[in-house]
């Protein structure tokens, strides 16, 4: 049964049928193949994974992000961002990577990311003299911070479909990885402006306006500070931070810096309505999916064989990380965590890794596909907004690529990375 | 033919916005009511999450129709002369596994049409019917864009949602 589970789903993939429903066939096929198992349980199974109050989450981020942009957060942010690093070398890059790093304190995804801030950081980047290539690839490999800092929806499905990892320790978990990613970045960023000669933006600030940029930016930069703040102390909830956020985001966005207006009300909630749809069918497809895995006992067989093995905790690492890198090069990060993290996550666990830890790499890891060709999602909104050829984008690509991989070998490796910051605050 | 589908597709998204409004709404008044009152309506962690289901399975047609849905497009990619071949066979498949779905749907709503919600005590169908409903949504919307996509794969585009934009 479990092989026509695999070979269905696998088969409905290639050919094109949209994961959800390659998803939901596949098990489909598994119960219809079996034979004993009641066709109900398909309807059962579908309900119990998503009918989830963490979950709500999920809608309410996206849509705090869209307002975000809607309401211009993004332009402040960038000024605040700017008067530190822009008179540097390679200035505008760095502003990108330090707008992009503060906004994924806000949103929850990389598109978010890449489609909000980064778009404008790339047409800033363009009209300053940067190679158009240059400015979408380093937004597209910013943005991979979208689900690594806090909040991240990406954590929210993860602790949904391994519910024995805690979900608020995990968000805490991503902040200095994801810290540690942009640093990686910004070194990048020096080194090949220094080559090509980027120069810094000429800035002749007073104090005033210091100031002045800084108070602008506050209501905007309060934002991450209440959410990251909110969960890592239970003030609030992950679900419960994620509306606040929401409202905050109207409230600043229409009475503070008066860009949004009720008129794009409309188009903000219908486009986070279809995303939250979107990612919502996968999940529920997945928790069937799950299900014919556990009632067929897979992850716990393929656990007992893997712990027979003695496999040291490094050499599964690296196992893991390979089999992800070559998952994440056909497939979005969502699908990855729905099929894969119920399978490795308890096999990680009984070898001795850390949750956290094994989280984190898994997220780094299946995020870092969305910037690997041919098919990664920041990839094409990133050279879409630039207007350049995707394949002249890889090449610029590659040095941040192999900086990220150096990153997620620390990660693997070094476990403090994820924990100590969580450690800190009480999760373990 | 195109009256109707302007007018379901326009039904269809303010469906999604009204639910998304109401979902965001009521989770935060419960929140201020919390920090103001210490008190929460009991209600309303219930209701959301049901709204939130009726939402993914009343937005899943129109996602369609954006050409929305993750997927992998490679083989059309690699074979373009019998990609329209690929995607009647995929249209056959969604089309077949969407019927399922919507009579398995309807079947799991009436079985347990007897059980309540446990703080609203409503029927669990009418929570469950959103799956059967969506189905036959997603069967509507896929007949309506069965040409174009089967021949062209091409979907509804406008500026207010970009189909790349789910990828998380």
């Amino acid at each position: 049964m479990i092989a026509v589970l695999f070979i269905g789903c696998i088969v409905l993939l290639a050919i094109g049928v949209p994961v959800a429903f390659a998803l939901g066939g596949g098990t489909l096929a598994a119960i219809l193949y079996n034979g004993t198992m009641p066709l109900i349980a398909l309807p059962k199974y579908l309900f119990s994974g998503m009918d989830v109050f963490a979950l709500l989450a999920v809608p309410f981020f996206i849509l705090a992000a869209e307002l975000m942009t809607g309401g211009s957060l993004s332009e402040v942010l960038l000024r605040f961002a700017s008067q530190f690093v822009g008179r540097f070398r390679g200035g505008l890059g760095h502003t990108n990577i330090l707008t992009i790093t503060f906004f994924s304190g806000i949103s929850g995804s990389a598109l978010a990311d890449a489609a909000g801030p980064g778009a404008i950081m790339i047409r800033m980047m363009r009209k300053d003299g940067y190679h158009p290539e240059y400015a979408a690839a380093l937004t597209a490999a910013v943005s991979i911070l979208g689900p690594i800092i806090p909040p991240s929806i990406s954590m929210i499905i993860y602790a949904l479909v391994y519910p024995d990892i805690n979900l608020v320790g995990l968000m805490v978990a991503g902040v200095m990885p994801g810290i540690l990613i942009a640093v990686a970045m910004a070194i990048i960023n020096h080194v090949i402006s220094v080559r090509r000669n980027y120069r810094g933006v000429k800035q002749n600030l007073t104090v005033q306006d210091y100031w002045r940029n800084t108070w602008k930016a506050l209501p905007a930069l309060l934002l991450p500070a209440i959410i990251l703040g909110g969960i890592a102390f239970g003030i609030f909830t992950p679900t419960e931070a994620s509306v606040v956020a929401v409202f905050y985001a109207l409230f600043a966005g229409s009475l503070i810096y008066r860009t949004l207006t009720w008129a794009m009300l409309p188009g903000i909630l219908a486009r986070s309505a279809l995303v939250t749809a979107s990612v919502l069918i996968i999940v529920a497809m997945s928790g069937a999916f799950a299900w014919v895995l556990t009632v067929s006992r897979v992850p716990q067989q393929l656990t007992e064989l893997i712990v027979s093995m003695n496999l040291s905790p490094i050499a599964f690492m690296l196992a893991v990380n390979l089999l992800l890198l070559a998952f994440g090069i056909f497939i979005e990060p969502l699908p990855g965590i729905v099929v894969l993290v119920p399978i490795l996550a308890p096999i990680a666990h009984a070898l001795g890794i850390n949750d956290l830890q094994f989280g984190i790499v898994v997220i780094v890891n299946l995020t870092m596909g969305m910037i690997t060709p041919p098919v990664g999602g920041l990839l094409f909104v990133t050279s879409l907004v630039a207007k350049v050829p995707l394949m002249k984008m890889v090449k610029e690509l590659w040095p941040f690529m192999y900086a990220q991989l150096v990153v997620l070998a620390m990660l693997s490796l070094i476990p403090a990375i994820s924990t100590w910051l969580p450690n800190l605050f009480g999760y373990h | 033919m195109k009256a109707f589908d302007r007018i379901l597709l326009s039904l269809n998204r303010w469906l999604v916005i009204v639910i998304l409004a109401a979902m965001a709404l009521m989770v935060f008044a419960n929140v201020a009511l919390r920090f103001l009152t210490d008190a929460s309506i009991l209600w309303v962690e219930e209701v959301s999450r049901y709204l939130m289901i009726w939402l993914t399975f009343l937005g899943a047609g129109l996602v369609l129709r954006y050409g929305g849905h993750i997927g992998i497009d490679n083989l059309q990619d690699a074979f373009p002369r019998q990609a329209h071949f690929i995607r009647a066979l995929i249209f056959l498949l969604l089309l077949g596994f969407f019927s399922f779905m919507v009579w398995i749907g309807f079947r799991y709503a009436a079985l347990t049409w007897g059980q309540t919600t446990p703080v609203m005590e409503i029927p669990v169908g009418i929570v469950y019917l959103a799956m059967p409903v969506g189905f036959l949504l997603l069967i509507v919307h896929l007949l309506l864009m069965a040409g174009p996509y089967i021949a062209k794969r091409r979907f509804i585009v406008d500026a207010e949602f970009d189909p790349e934009s789910v990828k998380i």
